[in-house]
Order: C-alpha cells, then structure tokens, then sequence
C-alpha cells in the first residue's frame, strides 16, 4: 500500500521578473507503508521543497501529491494528524516553557488521548533517555538534547509518515548514533514510514535500503543503495605498505589509485582477479604490512552520483 | 477548542515570568503618567475656564492609560516577525489546527498577560499618592469592565492583522512604526480624545482605535452611561467581526503565496 504517491509535480521559484528556478521539475516517486527512504542531493535539490509539499506547507504549481490519499494543501488539517516532521535547523518546542509543557501543548494540539499520550511519551522518553530534561526549559537544552526532544514531540501523536529534514546536523557522534538506533527501532516497531532527507552518508548507509537521489529539481535514481554502489562503483581498493626501498612492478588487473614511498593503495574488480590472486601477486613481488580490502566509502559513491548528474 | 485554551494558557505562563520587566514597566509609566498631568495642569492654569476636559477627569484617565498601557498592540509582534524572517513559521503550518485562531490565542494571551503584571501595582500606586480614583458608581465599573473585556479581543485582532501582512513585507517595521503612531494617537493613548477638537474627535471615534482606550476609560471616569453599553458593545463587536473578516481574506491570499526558503 503506497502512503505517498508523486507524480509529475512542479514548483518553480519567482525571484524577480526574470528569474525562475525550477526546484521541482516533474517528479515522480511512491513510498510503500513502512519504507525508510533516503533523500539525497546537493544543496538546492529540492529536497526540503519536496517535504514542504508533503506537509502542506507549500503548493505546488501542477501534478499530483497524495499523502495518505489526502492531497496536503487541500486538506492541510487533516493531513497534518498523518505526519510528524523534524527540521533539523528549527526547533518546534516552546523555547521558554519547560519540556513537558511543550509536550502537552502538542497532545492537545493533536488532541491525543491521555491513554495513548502518556504510554507513547514514556517510549519515546525511555528510549532516548529522555527522563531527567522534561522539566527543563528548552532554551537550556544542548542541540543534541533538542534534537532528541523534537523527535519525541513529532512523534506523540503516533504519525503513520515521519518526514525528517537533516535531523542529525551538527550533532555529536554518540548523539547520532543514538538518533539513528531510535529510528531504526521506530521504523521497525511502530511501522512508521520514514522520508529523511539528509546529508550525512553514514544516516542513509546505516539506515535506508531505499534511496532517492534529486538533482535540479529531477529524480535521477531510485534505487537500493547497494545497486547504486554496483552501477557507479563497483570495485575494491586494497592498500597496503612495502619497504621504501623496494620495489614494485604494475599488476596489470588493476588500476593504482595512490602511490607514496611507503605505501601503495590499488583499485580492482573482483570479477577481473580473485582477492587471493591478487594477494599473492603482491607478496611475490614485495613484503606487506597493514594490507587493508575495502569498499569506496559511501561518501564517493555519491560524489561519483553528483559528478554524474552535472557532467 | 481546548487546543486555543491550552496556547493561550502557556502564553500567560510564560509571560507572567517576566516580572522585572514589568517593574521597570511600572515606573516608566508612573513617571510619564506624572508629566503628562503636569503638562495638562499647566495648560488649564494659562488658560483658566477653557479646559475641555476636568482636571480630575484628566488624572483618572492618564492613569487609566498607564495601567493598562500593555493592553493595545505596539508594533508588530517580534516572534512572529522572527518566525518569518527565519522560516520557523512552516512549523506552525504543519499543526492540526487553524493558523488564525492559534495566532489569536496567542495574542489574547500577550495582550493580557503584561496587562495583568501592570494593571494592579499603577492602580494601587495611582490611587494612594497621585489622585486616582475609584470608578464613580458601580455601572460605571460594570460599563469599564465589559468594553475593556472587548477591548482586549479588539487589540487582539489588531496584532493578529498587522502580523499578516508580515507575509507580504517580511521586516514589517514600515507596518510597525507606522501603526504604533497611529493606534497611539488615535486611541486616546497618547491624550484623551475628548480633547481633541470636536469633529476630529467625532472621526477618531468612529476608528476601531478608541475602542480599545477611549471607550472603556469614558465609562470609569462617567462620561458615559450603563444605557448607552449596548451601543459600545456593538461597535466594538463589529469592528472585531469586521477586522477578523479582513485577516481571513488576507491569511487566504498569504498561504497561497508562502514560500520558505532554504532547508
């Protein structure tokens, strides 16, 4: 069952009488109940507009948008009960009223009943150790700590679509990778589908089997990411360290990416030459230390995608 | 409905916190209050007989004001000109509720809160050391009390008006200083409007303005009666429906046009 269904829709910008941009040029996507989709692509994409659509903040200029079979700008009220929303640059929490009160201004927004609020506000809090900042006021918060509060307050009235924009900017480590656990446990107990339009490639790695990639306003790819990995790169580097002396012959199976005195890095196919092969080719030739097989990082992967977009 | 209660309740909460400021909002308003009686006492003592307006009358009215001087809007309301300026208003537009009727509450709840700080410290100051006095009679508190109710529902709709437009101009200080002088001088803010010159006063009186000083302070000080409240009921009503009506048609047009920039 789809829970959002795009097709063909546009929106161009106006700034002035000459300038438009087109930040949405006919796109086109379903996302299936209980998805965690990544939405990726530079700066200016159109992702945020995209996700502004969907939770009826802005009207498009033609096509279709149905969330939940409600189209967002018509029926913004309603649409709104569907979704929470996070953005990660803006915070939706009373700035000068004690967490708690924030959360219970929410549940009277959405008119949750008390049953059902208090049972998902002890989850929420449990799981993201929320406990001892509900009687705090906002403003003291840390932007870790007000990242976790606002995913808690768009998720007390139980949302069937989570839309996150950037949830994880400017966030320590330990706190993102809490933010992510708690994703991950919330897309898999709750079904809650999940559209997070992010930056950070380590979110979409650890979290998205589903990726969107927008470029000027189009979808370019719609794919899983290990099919994006296959398509644009799809080979292995191995690295490693010889004498500084000795020397070091070209294997022909392979490309050398990066040579210094010490140490030498190798792109190749596995479908070309066998790991163990290629292993011991190198060790005929030279003595190894700290050999190391990996993938290109995700971060290449996507640098590739956007090269390839604009090229 | 409760959702607008529930707003407006965290408002007053939050805004009864800011006591400090209160005070020094107090002795601003006592010490200008005192010019503006001194002022008003050397004008009649130049011209002795010719003096529109009592000058007791005069000292309950100014003081009057200054109590309740956070009632009327001044300017245009800085966190929603800062939700513009920054975008956070999408977020008020991703909520179960109507934009308008949450802003309302908001602003029920900001007209009144600092009101409420204010009103009982002028009024016991004013009455034990500089000439205030009680309401002459208890219609004419009960008149006071009913168009002051209105009154703040009035000021309510002037604050929400003015910050619509701020999706058209964004800044809105234009909007801003431009109201704050004329709400000021047209209310009976700055001075009472029985002493401005008769058909300008007959004008002055016709605007929403008055309804939010004039009106109410006429009926403590017995300028006007118990018989004549439903006729300021009325007026004050239609100029809520009237302005309300105004900021649907204006919220209709904006949210069409919104755009928020940047991520």
């Amino acid at each position: 069952m789809s829970v959002i269904r795009i097709e063909n829709l546009c929106k161009t910008f106006h700034s002035g009488r000459k300038n438009e941009v087109k930040a949405l040029d006919h796109i086109h996507f379903t996302i299936d109940k209980g998805e965690f989709v990544g939405f990726i692509g530079p700066n200016g994409a159109g992702k945020s507009t995209t996700i502004k659509i969907l939770t009826g903040i802005l009207v498009p200029d033609s096509g279709l948008c149905e969330v939940l079979n409600l189209v967002p700008w018509k029926n913004r009220i309603q649409n709104a009960k569907q979704f929470g929303v996070v953005f990660g640059q803006k915070t939706q929490l009373w700035w000068d009223l004690p967490l708690q009160d924030s959360f219970a201004i929410l549940k009277d927004m959405y008119a949750i009943p008390t049953a059902q609020y208090q049972s998902q506000l002890t989850n929420l809090i449990q799981l993201l150790h929320l406990e001892s900042l509900l009687k705090r006021p906002v403003r003291q918060l840390s932007l870790g700590e007000r990242m976790k509060a606002d995913l808690v307050a768009s998720l007390l009235h139980q949302p069937a679509i989570l839309f996150l924009d950037e949830p994880t900017i400017g966030l320590d480590i330990p706190t993102k990778l809490a933010m992510r656990q708690f994703l991950k446990t919330i897309n898999r107990q709750l079904e809650t589908t999940i559209l997070l339009a992010t930056h950070d490639m380590n979110d979409i790695e650890e979290l998205c089997p589903r990726i969107l990639f927008i470029h000027h306003g189009k979808i370019l790819k719609d794919s899983t990411l290990e099919r994006v990995r296959k398509e644009l790169l799809d080979e292995k580097r191995i690295s490693f360290e010889i004498e500084p002396s000795s020397d070091f012959h070209p294997i022909p199976e392979t490309t050398l990416i990066n040579q210094s005195e010490n140490r030498i890095e190798l792109s190749f196919h596995p479908e070309t030459i066998a790991i163990t092969d290629l292993i011991e080719k190198i060790t005929s030739q030279v003595s190894v230390d700290n050999l190391v097989i990996e993938s290109p990082s995700i971060e290449e992967i996507v640098m590739k995608l956007y090269q390839s977009a604009t090229g | 409905m409760k959702v607008y209660f529930t707003i407006f309740h965290a408002y007053m909460k939050t805004l009864l916190q800011y006591r400090i400021a209160a005070f020094a909002g107090i002795v601003t308003q006592v010490f200008w209050g005192i010019l503006l009686i001194i002022i008003y006492k050397a004008f009649c003592a130049s011209s002795p007989g010719s003096a529109p307006m009592s000058i007791q009358d005069f000292i309950i009215y100014t003081w009057l004001v200054q109590a309740t001087f956070r009632l009327i809007p001044f300017g245009i309301d800085t966190e929603i000109q800062q939700m513009m300026s920054k975008g956070v208003i999408g977020f008020e537009l991703v909520r179960p509720v109507s934009l308008l009727h949450l802003w309302m509450a908001r602003y029920l709840a900001k007209r009144l809160a600092p009101t409420l700080l204010r009103f009982f410290p002028t009024m016991i100051i004013s009455l034990l050391f500089l000439g205030m006095k009680l309401p002459v009679s208890i219609s004419g508190c009960i008149g006071w009390f009913v168009s002051l109710f209105l009154a703040l529902w009035l000021s309510a709709v002037i604050s929400l008006l003015m910050s619509l437009t701020l999706f058209w101009t964004i800044s809105g200080e234009g909007i801003s200083h431009m109201m704050t002088v004329l709400i000021y001088s047209t209310s009976g803010q700055i001075l009472p409007l029985q002493i401005f010159p008769d058909h300008i006063a007959f004008i002055l009186r016709l605007l929403p303005f008055s309804g939010m000083v004039d009106l109410p302070n006429r009926y403590y000080i017995g300028t006007l009666s118990l018989s004549q409240l439903p006729m300021t009921v009325l007026f004050q009503l239609s100029w809520i429906f009237i302005l309300l009506g105004v900021c649907q048609v204006l919220y209709n047009k904006s949210t069409k046009k919104i755009v928020i920039q940047g991520g």
